[in-house]
Formats: structure tokens, C-alpha cells, sequence
């Protein structure tokens, strides 16, 4: 794996905040990483991992509508926090 | 709810090739960005000390000569002084192009993984270019204008929109909220003559070769006279 998914930190967080159900969200080069980021996640916390099934073009990219589901915790991967700016 | 944001960074040493070296031997100034998978850079700022290195932090990024897919206004960039050139570290072509958008200057690709480079010129983005001037002259020839809004919380500019109806005041403006850009929803409007995207501003332009009415950027609505001068 030529990319750092950190997952241990991801790991950390879901103890640490005790989360039961996180969904993970991956642009589409890491997408092939689905498998096995769900699997290890599931081995080493209690947390019910879903997968943001749609567009990961950025940190402006975030899925709405996701309290519908109870989501404790929201991971994405291949970016980092947006500053949001109006006009571009 | 929480949230956390991973960023996946390459990790292996990104190191540039003796061909990547020789072709920015040609250039004295050299902005360097990158994607912050690739913002490990300690190697190529080294391999770089000859040159005069030119290093920036974008409006909405979070690290030293991390580059955006928005980041196609110059401004945006916030270069302390203008490149010769600029390089690029990392795979696709999404980002560099937004430099290509952003300035006139030569776009050095180095591609990690591959291990190779690319030199990208403002001719490879012509086609765009010249849609995008067909665009902005329609629209300000048009009395009809829909206006795209999202509901993404990181790319919603509604308000700022507004701005718009007090510049034109010989336009009507109509206001379209979705989740994504659409373009076959787009066409059932067909009473809107030219749209105004407020969404990702590449929308309006790598994706114009997706479909077939004329789209601007909100800002460049805003000063589309004078952005046409210079395109």
C-alpha cells in the first residue's frame, strides 16, 4: 500500500468516543482500499462501519443528509479540513 | 457528529528524477505545489535549493504549497512573487490543470508513482478555454439565467449569488438548488438561455465538454467583461 489510511487513528477515535456506527467516505483511487479499511475496523472496535457509495471530489464534498442514519462518527479519506471561502 | 478527516498521505520518499530536474533547469523561479497525499516534500525542496523556491498556502487550504482543485484563480494562490513555472507533485491531471487555469505559466508535472514527469502548457486546456469564453459572452447577452446552487455545505454560496441581481438589473434570474450538478436535469429548463454555476467552479469548466449550454463561474459572472479581456 503506497498510501497512510491511518487507521490507527481512526481506530483510536472510534474508542475513545465509544461511536457504534461510522461510515467511511474515499475518493475514487482509494476506493479499492474499501475491504479492507471496513474489515480492520470491524476486527478491532465494536463500531458498524457503512461506505459512502457516491462522490468523494474534496473536503467541499461531505454527504448530506447522513443524521438520518444515526452516523456517530464521519471519516474521510484523501483530504483534509476545508476553509470554506465564498466567490472562489 | 463527529468527524475526522484522514489524509492518506503517499508514503514512500518523493524524490524527482534526474529527466524532472533537467527539464526545470530551464526555469529559475518555481512554485511548488502539491495534493496533500504528496505534501511530503522535504526531498524535492532539497533537490530545488538552486533555484529560487516560491512557496504559498491557498485560501482554503491547510498546509504550506498544498493545491486545491478549486484553486483556478490566480489571486487564490497567493504567490508571493510570480513563478517562471510551476511544479506539481502528484498523480492525475485534475490539479495541475487548475494552475493551468490560474496562470499562463508552464505546469511541470512530477508523478511519484510513476516516476515520471509532464510539462503542461495553457494550450492543453484550449478547448475549455475557448468554450468557457462562448459562455461567458452568452451570458452576457442573455436575459434569462438560472442559477445552480448546491446544498453542500462546503460549496454553497447562495448569498453571495445575490450579488449578481444588483449588477444586472436588466437580467432575471432564476435560483436551482440540487445536491449535484446534473446536466439532463438541467435541460428541462429550457426557458434559461445561459447558467450560472455557484458549485465546484471545474464544473463549469472541465465538465462544459459534458454538455451543451453555456455555464459560468459566479465570480467570473460578476466581472464577466473583464474576464473576457484577458481570456
Amino acid at each position: 500500500m503506497e498510501y497512510d489510511l491511518e487507521l490507527d487513528k481512526l481506530i483510536q477515535r472510534i474508542k475513545e468516543k465509544n461511536h457504534k456506527r461510522i461510515i467511511i467516505q474515499l475518493p475514487d483511487g482509494l476506493k479499492r482500499q474499501t475491504q479492507n479499511i471496513v474489515n480492520e475496523i470491524k476486527e478491532k472496535t465494536n463500531a458498524e462501519v457503512l461506505v459512502w457509495m457516491n462522490s468523494c471530489y474534496g473536503a467541499c464534498d461531505i454527504p448530506l443528509g447522513l443524521s438520518q442514519l444515526n452516523i456517530d462518527l464521519f471519516a474521510q479519506f484523501g483530504h483534509n479540513r476545508f476553509i470554506r471561502k465564498e466567490g472562489w | 457528529m463527529d468527524t475526522i478527516f484522514i489524509d492518506a498521505k503517499y508514503n514512500k520518499e518523493i524524490k524527482l528524477d534526474e529527466s524532472a530536474l533537467k527539464t526545470l533547469n530551464k526555469y529559475k523561479k518555481i512554485a511548488l505545489f502539491s495534493s496533500i497525499q504528496f505534501i511530503k516534500l522535504d526531498t524535492v525542496i532539497n533537490q530545488l535549493k538552486s533555484h529560487k523556491l516560491i512557496s504559498s498556502k491557498p485560501d482554503r487550504t491547510n498546509a504550506q504549497y498544498q493545491l486545491l482543485g478549486c484553486d483556478i484563480f490566480h489571486e487564490n494562490l497567493k504567490l508571493p512573487e510570480e513563478p517562471d513555472a510551476f511544479l506539481y507533485i502528484g498523480d492525475g491531471l485534475f490539479h495541475p490543470r487548475a494552475l493551468l487555469l490560474a496562470s499562463n505559466k508552464p505546469v511541470i508535472q512530477f508523478d511519484p508513482i510513476a516516476n515520471d514527469h509532464k510539462i503542461l502548457a495553457r494550450k492543453d486546456i484550449k478547448d475549455i478555454l475557448n468554450r468557457y469564453k462562448s459562455s461567458l459572452m452568452k451570458f452576457l447577452s442573455s436575459r434569462y439565467i438560472g442559477i445552480f446552487i448546491t446544498v453542500k455545505p462546503g460549496q454553497q454560496q447562495f448569498l453571495f449569488s445575490k450579488k449578481l441581481e444588483k449588477k444586472y438589473k436588466d437580467k432575471d434570474f432564476y435560483y436551482f438548488v440540487g445536491n449535484n450538478f446534473d446536466p439532463s436535469s438541467i435541460e428541462n429548463y429550457s426557458f434559461i438561455q445561459s447558467w450560472v454555476n455557484t458549485a465546484c467552479p471545474r464544473i463549469s469548466l472541465d465538465d462544459s465538454v459534458n454538455y451543451s449550454f453555456p455555464m459560468v463561474n459566479i465570480n467570473d459572472a460578476l466581472e464577466a467583461e473583464e474576464v473576457l479581456k484577458k481570456l
